[in-house]
C-alpha cells in the first residue's frame, strides 16, 4: 500500500484492511509513528511518541484479531491524545514547560476506554499551555511552540488542542482526542480541515484530564469524518465514577437509527458580518447543500450576555484550578509572556459575580434548550476566520470577530457541536461549518453532518505536504 | 474605562494582588493584569444589568 492512502483513510477503511488481512495493527502502528516523527514534529504537532505502549497495544489487538477476538471498530486503529489526558509512564506535560516532566501512573478514563476498545495509543499531542486558560494571545504559547497547520505552514493550527488538529489534518493520525472548555475542539478543527465533535457536557468523563473549568470542560473526538466521530464517541463516551459530572446515561452510535434527509436546521446570521468573505461565501454555499436535504430557516439567538458569562465563569473557576500554582510563582516558566500574568485577576472575583453569572447561565440554558427543540440543529461558521499568521496576535488578525456568539452560548449551555469542513479561504487554508444541536442530541447532529459529507468532498481533500 | 466606580473596583482588585504578590511582577506586567480586571469588571458590570428575581437559582446542583 503506498504511503499516502495509510495516512487519510477513514476508520472503516483502515478496519477493512485490517480484518482482510491486508495489514496489521503493528503495521499500522509504526506507520503513523513514522509519520508522527517526521510530519508530526516538523508542525509541532507531537509532545512524545509512545511507541513502547504503541507496539504493545499493537501487539495484543494483532494476536486477538488472530484468534477472533474482533472488540469493534477501533480495534488495531492508532489514535493520538490532547497531551492534558494522563497516560500512565508517560509525561504529561499539559503543554506547560514548567510540568515538563509530571507523570501520573494511571490512564485517563478516555484512555482507559480506547485501550478497552482496542485502540493503540501513538502519542501525546501538542496543546496550547494549560488547555489556554491564562490567557494566551498568539499561537506560541506551548512548550512544543506554536502548532503549524498543515495547509500553509506559515499559519497556526488553532487552539488549545492544536495538536490533534494539525496532526490529524496532517494525516499523522487517524484520529484524536480533544478537548473543549470554549472553542478548544472546533477552532483547530476548523482550521486544520478536519471534522470535531465537541460531546454535550457530562457524555465523556474528564477523569484523569487537566481541569481548566469544571463546568465547561469536554473531550471530544477530532477525526476525519463525521461518521468517524460517532464510532470514538461510541467507545469514549458513558458514565464514570470518577466523574461526578458524567451523564448516567449510555451512549451509543446509531447511523442506522437516523434519517438521512427531512432535518429541520435553524441558520443564525448573527455576526456574520464580522467574518471574512471567504468565510461568508463558504458558508453560503454551505446553506446550498444543507437545503438539498433540509428545511432552513433563520433564527436568532435569545438575548444573553453570552460571553461575559462564560469569561466570568471560566476566569473564576480556572484560578481557583489553579490558585496553588499561581501562589506558587510556577506560571513564571510558562512560555507565552501574557501566560505568566493571565490567571491572576480572577484570583479577585467576588463570589456573588460568579454565581450571578451562574443564575444567567440557567436562564440561557432553559431558553436554548426551548430554541433547539424545534431543530436538529443550528447552523453558523465554526470561526469568523481562518487561521492567523504566525507572526500575528488573533485579536490583531481576527479583530473583533473572535468571538462569535454560538460558540459562548453552545459551551455555557454543554450542548454538542460538530465543525465540519465547508471550503477554503484566505492563504489558502480551511473554513468550517459549525452544527450545534439540543443537549444529548450527537446522533441526530452526526446524521446531518454525514448528509452533507455524503454531498461534499472538503472533508477527503489532503493538505499539500 | 472611564466609569469612576469600576476603575475604583480595578484599583482595589490590583492593590490586593499587589499585596498579595509584593515582588512577584515588573510594572508592565501589573498593567498587564489591570487589563485583564478591566474585562473582569466590565463583564460584572454587564450582567448586573440582567435583572434576576430571589428565585432564580444558580446553574448547579448539590446532591447530599
Amino acid at each position: 500500500m503506498a504511503t499516502r492512502e495509510f495516512a487519510y483513510l477513514s476508520i472503516r477503511e483502515l478496519g477493512k484492511l485490517l480484518r482482510a488481512g491486508e495489514t496489521t495493527p503493528t503495521e499500522l502502528a509504526e506507520y503513523f509513528i513514522d509519520r508522527l516523527e517526521t510530519v508530526g514534529r516538523r508542525l509541532n504537532a507531537v509532545v512524545t511518541v509512545t511507541r513502547e505502549r504503541a507496539l504493545r497495544e499493537a501487539q495484543l489487538a494483532e494476536a486477538e484479531l488472530a484468534a477472533g477476538l474482533d472488540r469493534g471498530p477501533l480495534h488495531g486503529i492508532p489514535y493520538g491524545a490532547k497531551d492534558l489526558l494522563a497516560a500512565a509512564g508517560y509525561p504529561t506535560t499539559w503543554g506547560a514547560e514548567p510540568l515538563r516532566e509530571q507523570r501520573f501512573d494511571f490512564d485517563a478514563t478516555v484512555i482507559a476506554r480506547l485501550r478497552d476498545a482496542g485502540a493503540v495509543l501513538v502519542a501525546k499531542l501538542g496543546t496550547v499551555e494549560l488547555a489556554g486558560g491564562m490567557g494566551y494571545e498568539q499561537p506560541n504559547a506551548s512548550l512544543t511552540g506554536p502548532g503549524l497547520n498543515p495547509w500553509n505552514l506559515d499559519a497556526w493550527s488553532g487552539g488549545s488542542s492544536s495538536g490533534p488538529g494539525s496532526a490529524v489534518g496532517a494525516g499523522a493520525v487517524p484520529f484524536a482526542l480533544g478537548s473543549e472548555t470554549w472553542g478548544s475542539i472546533l477552532t483547530p478543527s476548523s482550521y486544520c480541515g478536519i471534522t470535531g465533535l465537541r460531546p454535550t457536557y457530562g457524555r465523556v468523563s474528564r477523569f484523569g484530564g487537566m481541569v481548566l473549568s469544571w463546568t465547561l470542560d469536554k473531550i471530544g473526538p477530532m477525526c476525519r469524518s463525521a461518521d468517524d466521530c460517532g464510532l470514538v464517541l461510541d467507545a469514549i463516551a458513558g458514565p464514570d465514577p470518577n466523574d461526578p459530572s458524567t451523564s448516567p446515561e449510555r451512549f451509543r452510535y446509531r447511523p442506522e437509527d437516523e434519517p438521512t434527509q427531512g432535518f429541520r436546521i435553524g441558520v443564525l446570521e448573527e455576526s456574520l458580518e464580522t467574518a471574512q468573505p471567504e468565510v461568508r461565501a463558504n458558508f453560503e454555499a454551505a446553506l446550498g447543500v444543507l437545503g438539498e436535504f433540509a428545511h432552513l430557516e433563520p433564527v436568532t439567538l435569545p438575548d444573553f450576555p453570552y460571553n461575559e458569562t462564560a469569561r466570568l465563569i471560566l476566569s473564576a473557576e480556572a484560578a481557583s484550578a489553579f490558585e496553588e500554582m499561581l501562589h506558587s510563582g510556577i506560571l513564571l516558566g510558562l512560555t507565552a509572556p501574557e501566560d505568566r500574568t493571565g490567571g491572576y485577576a480572577g484570583l479577585t472575583i467576588p463570589a456573588v459575580d460568579y454565581l450571578r453569572a451562574m443564575r444567567i447561565r440557567r436562564q440561557a440554558r432553559a431558553a436554548l434548550s426551548a430554541l433547539l427543540a424545534r431543530y436538529d440543529a443550528i447552523v453558523h461558521p465554526a470561526t469568523a476566520v481562518v487561521a492567523s499568521p504566525l507572526s500575528m496576535r488573533f485579536d490583531d488578525y481576527a479583530g473583533k470577530g473572535r468571538r462569535l456568539p454560538l460558540g459562548s452560548a453552545g459551551n455555557l449551555a454543554g450542548l454538542p457541536a460538530i465543525s465540519v469542513p465547508n471550503g477554503f479561504g484566505e492563504r489558502g487554508l480551511p473554513t468550517g461549518l459549525q452544527l450545534v444541536g439540543a443537549a444529548g442530541s450527537e446522533n441526530r447532529l452526526l446524521a446531518v453532518a454525514r448528509a452533507y459529507q455524503a454531498r461534499t468532498d472538503w472533508h477527503l481533500r489532503q493538505p499539500p505536504l | 474605562m472611564t466609569d469612576p466606580q469600576m476603575t475604583g473596583e480595578i484599583e482595589r482588585r490590583l492593590a490586593s494582588l499587589r499585596n498579595r504578590f509584593p515582588d512577584r511582577f515588573t510594572e508592565p506586567q501589573w498593567e498587564e493584569i489591570r487589563e485583564d480586571l478591566e474585562q473582569l469588571v466590565q463583564a460584572a458590570a454587564t450582567l448586573r444589568q440582567r435583572a434576576l428575581d430571589n428565585a432564580d437559582e444558580p446553574d448547579f446542583t448539590f446532591v447530599p
